[in-house]
């Protein structure tokens, strides 16, 4: 378990390190929530879900119009949705760490024109691994039961993982999820789903407190019929324990609530509401380069 | 005589038992937008996901992309509180959801104006490869299932409460994007659409009886994809095209054949009939609503008769 966590604190460290690296260089993009989100989708990536080998064919994504031919999610892998899509930043890196994509990539085409890397994750850019796409907030929670639904009407094993937002979760649409997927677990129509909450207390315009309190989230999630586990999302034995805990429940979908800092790794990031979106200059970056452990 | 909403119905029990990747998701309407026999036939198949018509969409796109092809419907009314996830969950993902929207127009009567498809065509053919079909009878409805149920595409299929007229041959088949010609004249080309079909063929049968007067009425079952070509054709063909929708005039049918005219060299001058720009809708008899709103055949001959003394 020890040799395990630090394996992933190494990965989390170099996921920080893409992500500051590569919203440096594109001058723009959400830092502050692409750190709060780094641990629970490192923890994902590389330990709780199976998402496969890198499947290293790809570049088939045209922008000219041309409409690609519709494949379907891989049914080999567990299916995994960044609802609060402005965090992409972390998904590209945590599949950059995997060896999904190239490193490079990344860091020199993340919201250019022509890059697979758009602002917000787009399915069609990347289907190998990018299961919806999103940005426009509190859909990829109903996203996730279709999916989930889809896995239990085929017979397979393939679990559905879904990141939502604290200030995504104002949205109405997640509560109208919360309920269907609730009745459709009693229904037993619904396969695995765990959804995570990165509450890292702040959305654009403030304190995400405001509308959701941290002590009364639990008790809406419960109240709508879902298993609620409260977790430290930096602590890696305290996520994994609350990913184990999930599994041991099956009539009822799962909410992880974890507790995050907004810019986590970036000490005058962290805990700031202007972090959310915001270009990094070349001092700051020095600064959180040198924090991170620098890059090779 | 047969609404197109339960011709939809009839032919989604018969794809289901030849298409197991079919799906239903319903939004508290089963009822009366005809998927209910479904989900009692297929149990395992159908999502019942209440009167929240987000989630629902959002759902559909989630099942569509694990390979499946769910049909979601609602009233077309309806369907516009999920536009966001129309365009986001189902059109940006490439998802291949058919979003099946019924109770077109003014036909659903006394509920009244919050009830009524009014605006749904002009936001529907907004969504970026958003294939859209509406049928005029039975007979299309079942050609244009056959063709949804083994595409692929993300697809609104437009459907009406009332029933309707066959107008169509047996033997028809469907092809998206083209128009169909159901009566030829020489005088006048009438395009219509849905509901508003078989008063377009009811007034050129009057026409030519009383007044001898030519009318081509065209039919126009794909919306998008759209043959605007040929829509150039007849404009440079005749001297004068009416269009009669039930839907408002502003983004549906009659601004379909204004810009096809336009775009593809026509010079034919173009009269739309329609609800009112600003119009809402109101209670009343579905016959009573087409007469007062000038959807009625005496509306379409006079106004043939003005446009071509004109």
């Amino acid at each position: 378990m020890k040799d395990k966590i630090k394996i992933l604190e190494e990965k989390a460290l170099h996921t920080r390190r893409l992500i500051i690296e590569s919203l440096y260089r594109t001058q723009s993009g959400h830092p502050g929530p692409s750190l709060s989100v780094t641990d629970l989708v490192t923890s994902l990536f590389f330990d709780e879900m199976n998402f496969g080998e890198p499947t290293r064919n790809v570049i088939r994504h045209s922008k000219t119009g041309e409409r690609p031919t519709f494949e379907p999610a891989s049914t080999e892998r567990d299916i995994f949705i960044l609802s609060k899509g402005h965090a992409a930043p972390a998904l590209y890196a945590a599949l950059a760490v995997g060896d999904y994509i190239p490193e490079r990539e990344l860091i020199n085409t993340l919201r250019e024109v022509d890059s697979r890397l758009e602002g917000h994750p787009v399915r069609t850019a990347l289907p190998e691994y990018i299961d919806f796409s999103t940005g426009a907030l509190g859909q990829g929670l109903s996203g996730a039961i279709g999916y989930s639904l889809a896995a239990k009407l085929q017979g397979l094993d393939r679990r559905t993982y879904v990141i939502i937002g604290d200030g995504e979760s104002q949205e109405g649409q997640i509560w109208e999820a919360a309920m269907s997927a609730a009745t459709f677990a009693r229904e037993g129509k619904l396969g695995h789903l765990l959804a995570i909450t990165d509450y890292n207390q702040f959305q654009n315009d403030g304190a995400s407190t405001r509308l959701l309190p941290r002590e009364q989230l639990p008790k809406m999630w419960e109240a709508f019929g879902w298993n609620v586990i409260e977790a430290d999302g930096h602590n890696y034995k305290n996520l994994l324990e609350a990913y184990e805990k999930a599994r041991e429940v099956t009539d009822k979908p799962t909410m992880i609530i974890a507790d995050t800092v907004k810019g986590k790794g970036v000490s005058f990031m962290e805990n700031t509401m202007s972090w959310h979106a915001k270009a990094i200059g070349e001092n700051d970056y020095k600064i959180a380069m040198s924090e991170l452990g620098g890059m090779e | 005589m047969k609404s197109t909403r339960e011709s939809f119905g009839e032919s989604l029990l018969d794809l289901g038992s030849r298409y197991e990747n079919i799906l239903v998701v319903s939004a508290d309407l089963c009822g009366a937008t005809k998927t209910k026999a479904f989900g009692q036939q297929y149990p395992d198949r159908f999502f019942e996901c209440g009167i929240a018509e987000s989630n629902a969409v959002s759902i559909a796109s989630g099942l569509a992309l694990s390979g499946y092809r769910p049909f979601f419907s609602t009233f077309g009314a309806f369907m516009e509180v999920a536009t966001n996830q129309i365009a986001n969950s189902i059109c940006y993902n490439r998802a291949p959801v058919v979003l099946v929207g019924t109770h077109a127009g003014l036909a659903i009567g006394k509920d009244g104006a919050t009830q009524m498809g009014t605006r749904d065509l002009a936001i529907m053919r907004a969504m970026q490869g958003l294939e859209i079909y509406q049928p005029a009878d039975n007979v299309e409805t079942k050609a244009i299932m056959e063709y949804l149920a083994t595409s692929s595409n993300p697809a609104y299929l437009r459907l009406c409460r009332q029933p309707m007229l066959e107008v169509n041959k047996k033997n028809y088949k469907f092809i998206p994007g083209r128009t169909v010609t159901l009566r030829q004249g020489n005088d006048i080309a009438v395009y219509a659409q849905g509901g508003t079909v078989e008063t377009a063929l009811e007034a050129a049968k009057e026409l030519e009886e009383q007044h001898k007067i030519s009318t081509k009425v065209i039919n126009v079952p794909s919306i998008h994809p759209f043959d605007g070509a040929s829509v150039g054709k007849v404009a440079r063909d005749f001297d004068k095209i009416v269009s009669i929708e039930d839907h408002r005039v502003i983004g549906g049918l009659g601004d379909m054949i204004a810009s096809a005219i336009v775009e593809n060299d026509g010079s034919a001058s173009l009269t739309k009939i329609g609800l009112p720009k600003d119009f809402f809708g109101e209670s009343g008899k579905p016959e009573d609503l087409y007469k007062k709103y000038g959807l009625d055949k005496k509306n379409l001959v006079d106004t043939v008769l003005r446009v071509l003394e004109a």
